[in-house]
């Protein structure tokens, strides 16, 4: 593997490469890459270690996991995963289900996808905000998403629509890259976000631009809604989130005017006190302009270019035993993330879990299996994630590198990356629907794939429902299409997924009542709200002035850029050359009024923890609040400054936008 | 045949998408970069406007840096371009204080952060001046300059000016392509659209 290069036939890139992506033999070649099986040897995390091979390390790990699992229940081993893309979640939730553990869980979850997806099955019964149709619509609203720097391709969509003519609006605390290109910017105050929406709704409504004949035919408990967005003038709204009132006005008028329109979400929407509240409000507004299952509005994704597999079904949790399925650590509180509802597949609490592992309540953790994830980083609150993962008694981590995580583990597994590997890509986020078959071209020491790695472990662990190798796998999800991957990869390797309109409009959507439900029956049944409604962050100038007379700025975490994914590639020579260090944004009057100079070292603090970064003083913020990046290591881990105590209602969520912080100049 | 690249501000988001293509394909070390992108920001917040400008070695006609260069190493070759002989070049950095777009950077072998390897062929440059070439052996080789290729937004645009049909050519000349620095006299070859 030398070089890769962008091809603009591609039907999914159109040559849109992220320099990622580009960047992929610094990472396949990297001479830090763990490349065989470790052991620990000495104490936790003092990195002394021993090689070993894959039947030493795996043999191991299994009975390790089979003696907590017979002594304590397999509740008592937690199987954890970071993101993913691909098709191999499937695969870990069904090896967790197998191996009988209620606890699996995933960096994010609650702080990604899980609040929005519920939110959007309970509004439309489905997910159309994750598909805006860009390519035809008039109008774009990006709600706190900076697509140039996470996700080119589609990147690449939005600017050739901005360059057809396409208006663009923006919701962004800082003048992000997509921001700097729009018609319109919408600084709102971090965590505020519902009380902006519910202003676009109040002008929207009072000034009849919904539209009505869309409401009438397809949406449910318009009335009510209007009723409740009445208090949300524009005036109010802009004295909530520090918007001006003019903008917001003008910005309500321009989508809902302007038509189609479409909204571009993304784990923003999840990282709030109230993320079900946010993405049921931005589902309303999609709703009532009549944008929902339109050509240029919010579609439904194709199911063409998916697997037909019941995830649910695939993941096989009636193999968990029904005393241990009661046990799911969370459920009790969050009930939205971790019982059998509409919306998610069900999974375990992360901060109930670590509250397990440090009090040994209800019960406790005694043992975790971390596949493609870095807690330490990726966590809230990362002084107490680091003291969950040292009280552990048994710990694996599989990971291209020695990762924060992995530096505290038992046994590390060495796993390939994207290139060394055969797979099949068919998540609707990643490849817009498409199917794609990933061929491997290259081998790096005895490092396997994770799907494989849970083949031997599963087999060694006498698991049943697995395969004898990685390809019949492929082959096995493969069969419902009659193809097989050897016969899938020798052609193109795609199978693209053509979008439908209108269906749902036609059949019904898939609510309890057919309709858009803006009025959420669903929600009100389980015990929710269900009207939208605004709740001021959990610390605030308003709900917590005291506390704001230590801590004056608002604080948003989780800025990403576009040379690193999450916690990974701070250790590749191209991608750390561009971005050498994490940056503070921060107002140019608020810098100068605290002797702060563009690259200066600076220290951001909360009650839980301080963070040092270097800052970038610019006018494309408020000047009470600031922008910290997520996933730098050490001093720079913008988790010590997050608290995992205060979490959504219902799911769980911890809030990662809009909390309260000081700042001064590092001495 | 007079190489030109026609960049459209409009387009360009400031992603660093080419900066990073740039850095990869010509393995240059730590801190240098023949293309890179600068953030230009007017106004107080809320009303802020921020334009990205991508810069390189704008490839002028009248290019300074090879007449104040002593030794010869800086120099234009057979494709019409601006090229440094490496062999030649003893880092005096005549050419660096020339350059009126700061194009060209001193390579003193840096040392990446920890835990980051080094590029070894960007070291094997150290003590000479680097800068961009248009990829001279990329067009060579009948590919486009890498920062072309790679920009997810197809903001730049490389050709001929000579040739009037060509896209370069159309443009510069219809969308009212602009070079930066005229009063600097050097005539670069750089020209930019969708200037606000």
């Amino acid at each position: 593997m030398k070089e890769i290069t962008p091809d603009r036939s591609d039907p999914v890139s159109q040559g849109a490469v992220c320099p990622k992506g580009l960047a992929s033999a610094q990472l396949l070649y990297h001479p830090d890459r763990l490349t065989v099986p470790l052991i620990r040897e000495g104490p936790r995390g003092e990195g002394k270690w021993r090689e070993s091979t894959w039947d030493e390390a795996l043999d191991l790990v299994a009975e390790k996991l089979s003696s907590f699992a017979r002594e304590s229940g397999p509740e008592s081993v937690v199987m954890a995963r970071g993101t993913n893309r691909g098709s191999w979640i499937r695969v870990f939730n069904r090896f967790a289900s197998s191996f009988g553990t209620p606890n699996w869980a995933e960096s994010g979850g609650a702080q990604c996808y899980a609040p929005r997806s519920l939110a959007q099955t309970v509004t439309f019964g489905g997910r159309a905000l994750e598909w805006p149709d860009l390519s035809n619509s008039e109008c774009v609203l990006v709600w706190g998403t900076n697509p140039p720097a996470t996700w080119p391709p589609k990147s690449r969509k939005l600017m050739a629509a901005r360059k057809r003519g396409a208006r663009l609006i923006v919701v962004d605390p800082v003048q992000s890259l997509i921001a700097s290109k729009a018609d319109a910017w919408l600084p709102v105050r971090p965590g505020s976000d519902v009380a902006l929406a519910l202003g676009f709704l109040n002008v929207i409504i009072t000034e009849r631009l919904y539209d009505e004949e869309y409401v009438r035919k397809y949406c449910i408990g318009f009335d009510k809604l209007a009723q409740k967005v009445l208090e949300f003038t524009p005036k109010k709204a802009s004295e909530i989130t520090w918007v001006n009132e003019k903008s917001i006005v003008e910005a309500a008028r321009l989508f809902a005017k302007t038509k189609p329109s479409c909204i571009e979400v993304a784990c923003t929407l999840d990282e709030v006190i109230d993320p079900i509240q946010l993405s049921r409000v931005v589902s309303i507004l999609a709703s009532v302009t009549g944008n929902v299952d339109v050509r240029g509005g919010n579609v439904f994704p194709g199911s063409a270019g998916q697997l037909p597999v019941d995830s649910r079904a695939f993941s096989l949790p009636d193999k968990i035993p029904a005393e241990s399925k009661e046990k799911r650590l969370g459920a009790e509180l969050y009930p939205l993330l971790s019982k059998n509802l509409k919306g998610n597949e069900p999974m375990a609490h992360w901060p109930s879990i670590i509250d397990s592992v440090l009090t040994g309540k209800p019960y406790p953790v005694r043992a975790m299996f971390i596949m493609g994830g870095n807690p330490m980083l990726s966590l809230a609150n990362s002084g107490k994630v680091r003291e969950a993962l040292d009280k552990l008694e048994f710990l694996s981590v599989t990971d291209l590198f020695m990762s924060k995580t992995a530096e505290m583990a038992d046994v590390v597994l060495p796993a390939a990356s994207w290139l060394e590997q055969d797979g099949i890509v068919d998540s609707t986020q990643a490849t817009f629907g498409t199917l794609r078959v990933r061929r491997k071209v290259a081998t790096v020491g005895e490092a396997l794939s994770d799907i494989e790695i849970m083949i031997r472990l599963a087999r060694k662990l006498r698991l049943g429902n697995f395969w004898d190798s990685e390809s019949d796998y492929l082959n096995y999800i493969l069969k419902p299409l009659n193809i097989t991957f050897e016969v899938l990869k020798s052609g193109n390797g795609i199978i693209e997924a053509p979008v439908v309109y209108g269906r749902r409009l036609e059949e019904g959507f898939r609510t309890p009542s057919g309709k858009i439900e803006l009025y959420s029956s669903l929600l009100e049944e389980w015990g929710y709200d269900p009207l939208p409604f605004y709740e001021e962050p959990h610390q605030s100038p308003y709900s917590t002035p005291e506390l704001a007379r230590s801590y004056p700025f608002v604080m948003t975490t989780g800025r990403r850029v576009i040379e690193y994914f999450h916690t990974g590639l701070r250790n590749i020579p191209v991608l750390r050359d561009v971005a050498p260090v994490p940056l503070l944004d921060i107002n140019r009057s608020t810098a100068e009024s605290l002797g702060i100079d563009e690259g200066d070292r600076v220290i951001v603090e909360t009650p839980y923890g301080s963070m040092t970064l270097t800052a970038k003083p610019t006018e494309g913020i408020h000047p009470k609040v600031v922008g910290v990046p997520h996933g730098w290591p050490d001093d720079a881990n913008d988790n010590q400054l997050t608290d995992n105590t205060t979490c959504a209602v219902g799911i769980g969520t911890t809030p990662l936008r809009g909390m309260l912080c000081r700042v001064r100049r590092a001495p | 045949m007079k190489y030109a690249m026609v960049i459209d501000l409009d387009q360009c988001v400031g992603c660093e998408t080419c900066t990073i293509a740039c850095k990869l394909d010509n393995e240059t070390g730590v801190g240098i970069k023949w293309g890179r992108i600068i953030e230009a920001e007017e106004g107080t917040f809320p009303d802020v406007r921020r334009a990205f400008v991508p810069l390189l070695c704008m490839q002028c006609e009248d290019a300074q840096c090879i007449s104040v260069c002593p030794t010869g190493a800086s120099y234009r070759n057979s494709q019409g371009l601006v090229q440094i002989d490496y062999s030649k070049c003893v880092g005096c950095k005549y050419c660096i204080i020339a350059c009126p777009f700061m194009a060209r950077q001193f390579n003193d072998a840096r040392d990446p952060p920890l835990g980051v390897p080094r590029v070894a062929a960007g070291d094997s440059r150290k003590g000479v001046v680097e800068k961009c070439d248009f990829c001279s052996d990329r067009l060579a080789a009948g590919r486009e300059p890498v920062c072309v290729e790679s920009c997810p937004y197809e903001a730049r645009i490389f050709g001929d000016l000579d040739d009037a049909n060509s896209r370069v050519g159309k443009l510069v000349a219809g969308a009212g392509g602009v070079t930066l620095k005229p009063d600097a006299g050097s005539r670069p070859s750089v020209y930019y659209i969708g200037v606000r």
